[in-house]
C-alpha cells in the first residue's frame, strides 16, 4: 500500500513473474526505456498491449499569473509525455472501487433537498454513539490478542517506577505475573488500552482492524438514516445501497458544489439585471469564445449562438473571429433564454447545428 | 508503433527472440498491473512514474440530457515524467 517501487525492487519482480534472470529482466528494461525514449522525442506514440498509448503532445503557450509577485507571465509551450491506460488496465487499477456505478439523480432532489442533508446529519451522532458502543464491545472482543503485545511496555513503565536500578535480566522472570494483572484491568478500566497501545509496536495492525470495523459500522449508519430520509423519494437509490452510502458520505462536498452553483447562480441574475438597463459588450481574446461568455451570462455555453446573430454583421464565421472583436451580448429575454429550461437549450443547439451546416 | 512492433525493435536491439522479448514486456505489464492495483507507485529513474491515484466522487450534468448524475469515486492510472524526460524533450 503506497509503496515506492524502484528499478532495482522492478527488476526482481519483473525476474520472478517471467522466471528470467535479474540480468536479462534488468538490460530488458533499460532497452524498453531507451527505445520509448527515442521513439518519444522523435513524437512517435507507442502502443504497448495491456498498459496503454505513450504519447509525446505538445502543450500551447499560455499566460497565467505568478503566484508570488502577483505579476502576468507567460508560460511557454512545451511538449509532455502522456499515457492513454488501456481499458483492461484501468479496470484493474480501479478494481476495489468497481462496483461502483454512475447513477442519475432524479429531478425530485431538488438542490435544497441536498443541501438539508448537511443539516441532517447532525441528528446522526445518536447513531454514532450507538457505533461507538458497539465498537467498545468490539474492543473487549479483541482484547485477548493484546496483552502479549502489550505486556512488555507497562511492565517496563512499572519496574521504572518501583525499582529503576534493577537488571534486565530479573525483568523477564516476573513477566508471567503481569497478564493477570491486566487482565483485572481490562474489567475495570478498558482505556488504559487505549493508552498502552500507543507505545505498542504492532498497535498500528490493530488500528487498522479497528479502522475497519468503524468505518463499516459509521457506514451502515450513515446509510440507513439516508435510507430513512429518502425513503419514496428516489427509487432508483433505494435499490442501491452501496450507492446511497456514496451520497449520504458525500453530502459535504455535493452541498458545497451545490451552494457554489447557487451563488453563481445568483451573480449571473445581477448581471442580467445590469442587462436592462446598459446595453453589454464584451470583448473576443484568445481564450475567450463565445461559448465562454454565453456561460458567464446565461449560464449555459449552448447559448452562444444568440450572441452570434445579434453580431452577425461584425461576425463572419463563428468557429473563427478575431481577437479583440467587441461584440453586443443581447438580453436574455430578447431570445427567450433560460438555462433551467431544457427545451431552450435544445433550440440553441438546433440554431447551433444550423449555423455549423452554413460554415462546413 | 504498436505493440508488435516494439516488441520486433527490442527484440533487434538486445539480440534475444521475440517470443522471450513478448514474454519480459507481458511481465512489464503485469508487474505494474499487480503493483498499482495494490496502490503502489513504481518509479523508473530517466522515464517517469506509473502512480494510482484515487478520484473522488462528484455531481456533473450530463452534457446532452442536462441530468444530474453522481459520479462515483475511482483509482485511476496516471503517469508521470521525470524531470530528466521533462528536461531532455525542452531541450531536444
Amino acid at each position: 500500500m503506497n509503496k515506492k517501487i524502484t528499478l532495482p525492487e522492478l527488476v526482481e519482480m519483473l525476474a520472478e513473474t517471467t522466471g528470467m534472470q535479474k540480468k536479462i529482466c534488468e538490460s530488458f528494461i533499460k532497452d524498453l526505456i531507451d527505445t520509448l525514449l527515442t521513439s518519444l522525442l522523435n513524437n512517435e506514440s507507442i502502443k504497448i498491449a495491456g498498459l496503454g498509448v505513450f504519447k509525446c503532445v505538445v502543450v500551447d503557450a499560455r499566460k497565467s499569473i505568478d503566484v508570488n509577485t502577483g505579476e502576468e507571465i507567460e508560460i511557454p509551450s512545451y511538449r509532455k509525455v502522456t499515457l492513454t491506460v488501456e481499458k483492461s488496465m484501468a479496470q484493474a487499477v480501479n478494481s476495489a472501487f468497481a462496483e461502483f456505478e454512475t447513477i442519475e439523480i432524479d429531478d425530485s432532489i431538488t438542490d435544497e433537498m441536498l443541501s438539508d442533508k448537511t443539516d441532517e446529519q447532525t441528528p446522526e451522532p445518536p447513531a454514532q454513539e450507538s457505533g461507538q458502543d458497539t465498537t467498545d464491545t468490539e474492543e473487549i472482543i479483541a482484547t485477548p490478542i493484546v496483552p502479549d503485545n502489550i505486556e512488555t511496555p507497562t511492565e517496563h513503565l512499572e519496574e521504572m517506577v518501583a525499582v529503576p536500578s534493577e537488571d534486565a535480566a530479573t525483568e523477564q522472570p516476573e513477566e508471567p505475573e503481569v497478564p493477570t494483572e491486566q487482565v483485572h484491568d481490562t474489567d475495570n478500566n478498558p482505556e488504559i488500552y487505549e493508552t498502552d497501545d500507543d507505545s505498542d509496536c504492532n498497535h498500528s495492525k490493530r488500528n487498522l482492524i479497528w479502522g475497519i470495523v468503524c468505518g463499516f459500522i459509521l457506514g451502515v449508519a450513515a446509510a440507513y438514516v439516508a435510507l430513512v430520509y429518502f425513503d419514496g423519494n428516489i427509487p432508483g437509490i433505494k435499490d442501491n445501497l452501496a450507492s446511497t452510502e456514496v451520497i449520504a458520505t458525500d453530502i459535504d462536498t455535493a452541498a458545497d458544489t451545490i451552494t457554489a452553483n447557487i451563488s453563481s447562480e445568483s451573480n449571473i441574475d445581477t448581471q442580467q439585471l445590469q442587462t436592462d438597463n446598459t446595453v453589454v459588450t464584451d470583448t473576443v481574446g484568445r481564450t475567450r469564445f463565445l461559448t465562454t461568455m454565453a456561460r458567464k451570462y446565461y449560464g449555459n455555453f449552448n447559448f452562444w449562438v444568440y450572441i452570434y446573430m445579434e453580431n452577425k454583421n461584425i461576425i463572419n464565421n463563428p468557429n473563427n473571429i478575431a481577437p479583440g472583436t467587441v461584440v453586443v451580448i443581447p438580453d436574455a429575454e430578447k431570445y427567450g433564454i433560460d438555462k433551467n429550461s431544457s427545451a431552450s437549450i435544445a433550440q440553441a443547439q438546433r440554431i447551433a447545428a444550423e449555423i455549423k451546416e452554413q460554415f462546413d | 508503433m504498436d505493440s508488435k512492433q516494439l516488441i520486433r525493435a527490442l527484440a533487434d536491439r538486445s539480440g534475444r527472440s521475440s517470443k522471450d522479448t513478448e514474454t519480459l514486456l507481458n511481465g512489464f505489464v503485469s508487474v505494474i498491473k499487480n503493483q498499482c492495483s495494490a496502490m503502489n507507485t513504481i518509479s523508473i529513474p530517466g522515464f517517469g512514474s506509473f502512480e494510482p491515484r484515487k478520484r473522488m466522487e462528484r455531481i456533473t450534468v450530463h452534457p446532452s440530457t442536462g441530468k444530474r448524475i453522481l459520479i462515483p469515486p475511482k483509482v485511476v492510472l496516471t503517469f508521470k515524467m521525470s524531470s530528466v524526460l521533462k528536461k531532455q524533450l525542452r531541450e531536444y
